[in-house]
C-alpha cells in the first residue's frame, strides 16, 4: 500500500531522511520510533505530499505521489501533530468542509458525520466554534473529519500527545478497527507502549535511516534482548550516535 | 461539489460566523469602529480636498486641471508599485508560510483552486487600503471639478478592477521569487526589500533632474511635468487608470469605458497567466519553502545583549533582558523589519530628496509648511509603527507568557521593558529623520528644537498607550500580529494614538503659523507662545503616557496565566 523507495530529503546540507527504503502492506498498522530530528515527520510530510523528497520515489496505493499528487491525496488522510482547524468555523461545519473537499456526498453522508460525531463523542460541542474548544476536543474533531472519506491509508504524526486517558484509548481503538478494516496506518509516536501494544510492525529511525525494523520478535532478536520495546529500542538505538548530536 | 465550490462555501461559513460573531460584540466597540472608520474616511476626504483646493489657489497661472491630472499619473504610479511589493510580500506568506497552506495541499484540492482562495485572501488583505483610500480622492475631485453623478460608481469600479493588476503582479513575483531565487528566508526577503527600494530610487532619481528654484513658478511645474513623463506612458496600468477616472470625468464616457475595458481585459490574462502558473509553481515553492532553514549559529550572548546593556544601563537588569530578547525576535524575523524597512525607508529617502524642489533657498512660508507636513509624516508613520509592532508585542508572549510571567520578578517590569524598547526605537528614528528633514530645509533652529522636543513627547506618548492598552487587551490566542491588531484594542489604540498626535501636533502648529506664516507674533511673544506650546505637549505626553501605562500595569498584576 505504501512504497518508499530509497528516498532522501536534505535541507540544505543537512540531511534529513537518508536513502530510506520501506514497504507497508494494506491494513498494516506501522509505527516509526526514533528521537526527535529522527527524521520522522519528514517522511509523513513527504508521503502527505507536502515535503518533496530530495531523491527516490514514493507510492501510496500505487499512485506515484510526486506524478500524481491529487490521487494520491484523496487516497490519504494526514493528521500532523499540530493539527490545523479553522477558528470560525463550527465541529460540524468543518467536518461538512472536509466532506466536501473530499467529494464525499450522496445520502450517506450525513449519515456518516453523526455516526462519527458520536463515536468521538462530540454531540455536546459540535456546534460551538472550534476556537473554544480544548486540545483533546480538536484533535477528536480531526480524526473524526480524517475518516470521513475512508481513506486507504492514515499518515498520523503524534497522535497521542496531550490527550486524555479515555480519548488516547478511543483514538488508539479507531487504528486498531481502521487497520483490520484494510486501511494502512503509518504512524510516528514516542509512546513505546502503543506502538509494542497495536502496531504490526515498527520501524526505529535515528538520523534519517532505520536502524531497527520487523515485529516485535524481530526487534527483539536484533536487539539480542528479551523485554518490553523500551529496553529493545534502547538497546538497539545505544552507540549508534548520539540522537542529538 | 468542486474544489472552488468547497473552498469558496467554507469562506462563505466563515464570513457569516465572523459577522455573528461582531455583532455579538458590545454595542461600545462596534460603536467606536464605526465611527473611527467614517471619521477617517471623512478626514482624508477632507485632507485631499483642502489640499486640492490649496493648489487651485497657489497654482493661478497653471492649468489647475493639468496639474491634478498629472498628480493622479504619479500617485496612481506610486500606488501601483507598491501595491504589487505589498502583494508580493503578503501573498509570500498567504501562500507559502500559512499553516491553512499546508493543510489544504495535503488534501485532494487542485493547486491552482488553493493558489485562487488564497489570491482573493491576499488581495482583500493588501488592497482594502487603495480603495479606503481612493474613494475619498475620487470623492474629493468630483466635488472640486464638478463632475456627473455616474464619476462616483464609475470611479469606484476603476478602482475595484485595477486592484487586481498589481495583485496578479504580485502573486507572479512571489512565486517566482520563491521558487527560483536565494534559498534562504533571510536571502529571500533581502532580494524583495532590495528590489523594492532600488524600484523606488530608479523612480526618485528620475525627479532629481528637477532643477527649479520656486515651487510655483511655471518653470518648475514645466520641469516636473517633463521628469514625470515616465509615469504617462500609456503602456502602464497607472496610465489607464488615471487616463480612465479623468476621461469618466470629462463626460467623455465612450474613451473611459475603453480604458475599464483595457484594465479589465489586463486583469483576466493576468489572472489568469497566475492561475496557471500556480499549477506548477504553488506547490514547488511550498516544498521550497518549507525546506528554508537559517544556516546560522547562535551564541549565547551576542551583539544585541551587548548593545541593549550598554544603551539602557540606567534601567532594571531584568527590563533589559526583556528588551534584549524582544530584540532578537524582532531582528530575526525577515517578515518584521522589512516592513519596518519600507516603513521609515521611504520617509528616509523622501527627506534626502528634499532639496529637488529647492524649499532651502525658499522663504519660511515654505519650509515652515513642508517642516510642517514633514513632522505629521513621521508622527503618523510612527503612530503605524506603534499600533502594528508595539502594541501586539505582550499578547504575542501568547502561550510562551508563562516563561516570563513565572520568572522571579515583578510583571510590571515586562511591561517597563516593553516601554523601554519601544521609546528607545522610536526616539532613535523619529529624532534622525526629523534633524534630516530640519537640515535638508535649512529650517531656523528654534522650528527644529521645537519639532525634536514635540517628537520626543510623541515618541512617549504612542509608546504609553501602545504598551498600556496592549496589556489592558492582551489577545494570548493569536499567534498572527496583524489580526490583534485588528481587534477593538488594536482599534482604540490607532484612534487613540491618531488623537494624540494631532494633539501634539496642533500645540507646537499654533505658534509656529501665527510667527513663520502669519507674522502675527513679536518676539517675546513668539517665546512666550513656545514655552506655553512645550508645557501643552509635555502635559498631553505625560497623559497619554502615564494614564495607559497605569491600568496596563494594574491590568498585567492580576492577569491569570
Amino acid at each position: 500500500m505504501i512504497s518508499i523507495q530509497n528516498v532522501t530529503k536534505n535541507y540544505g546540507r543537512k540531511v534529513a531522511v537518508d536513502a530510506l527504503s520501506l514497504e507497508i502492506g494494506a491494513g498494516e498498522f506501522f509505527a516509526i520510533l526514533g528521537p526527535n530530528g529522527a527524521g520522522k515527520t519528514t517522511t509523513i510530510k513527504m508521503l502527505a505530499g507536502l515535503l518533496r523528497p530530495t531523491a527516490g520515489k514514493i507510492v501510496v496505493a500505487g499512485v506515484d505521489v510526486q506524478v500524481d499528487p491529487i490521487a494520491a491525496k484523496r487516497l490519504c488522510a494526514y493528521v500532523p501533530d499540530q493539527p490545523f482547524l479553522y477558528d470560525k468555523l463550527s465541529g460540524l461545519e468543518f467536518m461538512n468542509f472536509i466532506a466536501d473537499l473530499y467529494q464525499v456526498d450522496g445520502a450517506g453522508r450525513q449519515k456518516e458525520i453523526e455516526r462519527l460525531v458520536d463515536l468521538f463523542g462530540m454531540k455536546e460541542f459540535v456546534r460551538e466554534l472550534t476556537e473554544a474548544y480544548s486540545h483533546g476536543m480538536k484533535q477528536r474533531l480531526v480524526l473524526a473529519a480524517t475518516l470521513l472519506h475512508k481513506p486507504k491509508v492514515i499518515l498520523v504524526d503524534e497522535p497521542l500527545v496531550g490527550l486524555d486517558p479515555h480519548t488516547a484509548r478511543l483514538v488508539k481503538q479507531v487504528f486498531r478497527e481502521q487497520a483490520q478494516g484494510g486501511t494502512s496506518i503509518f504512524m510516528s509516536t514516542h509512546v513505546l507502549s502503543v506502538a509494542e501494544d497495536f502496531a504490526d510492525r515498527i520501524g526505529i529511525m535515528m538520523q534519517g535511516k532505520i536502524v531497527g525494523l520487523g515485529r516485535m520478535e524481530d526487534l527483539r532478536r536484533q536487539a539480542q534482548l528479551e523485554g518490553k520495546l523500551e529496553d529493545v529500542f534502547f538497546k538497539i538505538t545505544e552507540g549508534v550516535v548520539n540522537p542529538y548530536e | 461539489m468542486s474544489d472552488v465550490g468547497a473552498l469558496a462555501g467554507l469562506k462563505w461559513v466563515e464570513l457569516r460566523n465572523r459577522a455573528a460573531a461582531f455583532a455579538d460584540q458590545s454595542r461600545f466597540k462596534i460603536a467606536v469602529v464605526a465611527v473611527f472608520s467614517i471619521s477617517f474616511w471623512i478626514s482624508l476626504f477632507e485632507l485631499f480636498y483642502s489640499g486640492m483646493t490649496f493648489l487651485q489657489k497657489t497654482a493661478l497661472q497653471y492649468n489647475f486641471a493639468g496639474l491634478i491630472g498629472a498628480m493622479f499619473y504619479i500617485f496612481f504610479f506610486a500606488l501601483t508599485v507598491m501595491l504589487t511589493f505589498s502583494n508580493a510580500i503578503i501573498g509570500y506568506s498567504s501562500y507559502f508560510k500559512s499553516k491553512e497552506t499546508g493543510f489544504l495541499l495535503a488534501s485532494p484540492v487542485r493547486a491552482e483552486s488553493v493558489f485562487l482562495y488564497k489570491f482573493v485572501e491576499s488581495l482583500g488583505f493588501s488592497s482594502w487600503a487603495f480603495l479606503f483610500l481612493g474613494t475619498p480622492l475620487m470623492a474629493a475631485y468630483g466635488r472640486i471639478f464638478e463632475v456627473p453623478w455616474t464619476f462616483y460608481p464609475g470611479s469606484v469600479a476603476f478602482l475595484a478592477a485595477f486592484m487586481f493588476i498589481p495583485a496578479g503582479l504580485g502573486a507572479m513575483i512571489a512565486m517566482i521569487v520563491t521558487v527560483y531565487l536565494p534559498r534562504t528566508r533571510r536571502g529571500l526577503v533581502i532580494g524583495v526589500v532590495f528590489a523594492a527600494i532600488l524600484a523606488i530610487l530608479i523612480a526618485v532619481s528620475r525627479l532629481m533632474v528637477v532643477k527649479g528654484t520656486n515651487a510655483v513658478d511655471l518653470k518648475l511645474v514645466s520641469e516636473v511635468f517633463e521628469s514625470t513623463r515616465f509615469s504617462r506612458n500609456p503602456l502602464l496600468p497607472s496610465y489607464w487608470l488615471s487616463k480612465g477616472i479623468l476621461e469618466l470625468a470629462e463626460r467623455r464616457l465612450g474613451n473611459s469605458m475603453f480604458f475599464l475595458g483595457l484594465i479589465a481585459a489586463n486583469v483576466s490574462f493576468l489572472v489568469a497567466l497566475a492561475h496557471s502558473m500556480s499549477s506548477g509553481l504553488l506547490l514547488r515553492g511550498w516544498h521550497v519553502s518549507q525546506g528554508l532553514r537559517s544556516q546560522r549559529r547562535y551564541a549565547g550572548r551576542g551583539g544585541v545583549d551587548r548593545f541593549v546593556s550598554v544603551l539602557l544601563f540606567y534601567v532594571d537588569r531584568h527590563v533589559r533582558l526583556i528588551v534584549a530578547k524582544d530584540l532578537k525576535s524582532f531582528f530575526r524575523d525577515p517578515v518584521q523589519w522589512s516592513q519596518f524597512l519600507i516603513f521609515f525607508g521611504l520617509l528616509a529617502i523622501y527627506f534626502l530628496n528634499l532639496r529637488t524642489f529647492a524649499y532651502e533657498d525658499r522663504d519660511i512660508f515654505w519650509k515652515n509648511l513642508i517642516a510642517q507636513m514633514n513632522l505629521l509624516a513621521t508622527s503618523l508613520t510612527l503612530a503605524t509603527f506603534a499600533s502594528r509592532f508595539i502594541y501586539p508585542q505582550l499578547s504575542l508572549e501568547g502561550k510562551r507568557f508563562w516563561v516570563i510571567g513565572m520568572a522571579p520578578m515583578e510583571r510590571e517590569k515586562i511591561l517597563f521593558g516593553k516601554l523601554a524598547l519601544s521609546f528607545m526605537c522610536t526616539l532613535l528614528i523619529s529624532e534622525t529623520l526629523i534633524t534630516l528633514s530640519s537640515v535638508m530645509l535649512k529650517t531656523p533652529a528654534t522650528l527644529a528644537i521645537l519639532h525634536g522636543v514635540a517628537l520626543f513627547g510623541i515618541c512617549l506618548g504612542l509608546s504609553g498607550l501602545a504598551v498600556g492598552l496592549g496589556a489592558i487587551y492582551p489577545n494570548f490566542a493569536e499567534d498572527n500580529p496583524s489580526k490583534i491588531v485588528s481587534g477593538f484594542g488594536g482599534t482604540l489604540n490607532l484612534v487613540m494614538s491618531l488623537i494624540f498626535v494631532l494633539a501634539v501636533l496642533g500645540a507646537q502648529a499654533v505658534p509656529c503659523f501665527q510667527y513663520f506664516t502669519y507674522r502675527a507674533l513679536s518676539g517675546d511673544q513668539f517665546r512666550w507662545t513656545i514655552v506655553a506650546s512645550m508645557t501643552g505637549i509635555a502635559a498631553i505626553s505625560l497623559l497619554a503616557c502615564l494614564d495607559p501605562m497605569a491600568m496596563g500595569l494594574r491590568s498585567i498584576k492580576r492577569l491569570e496565566l
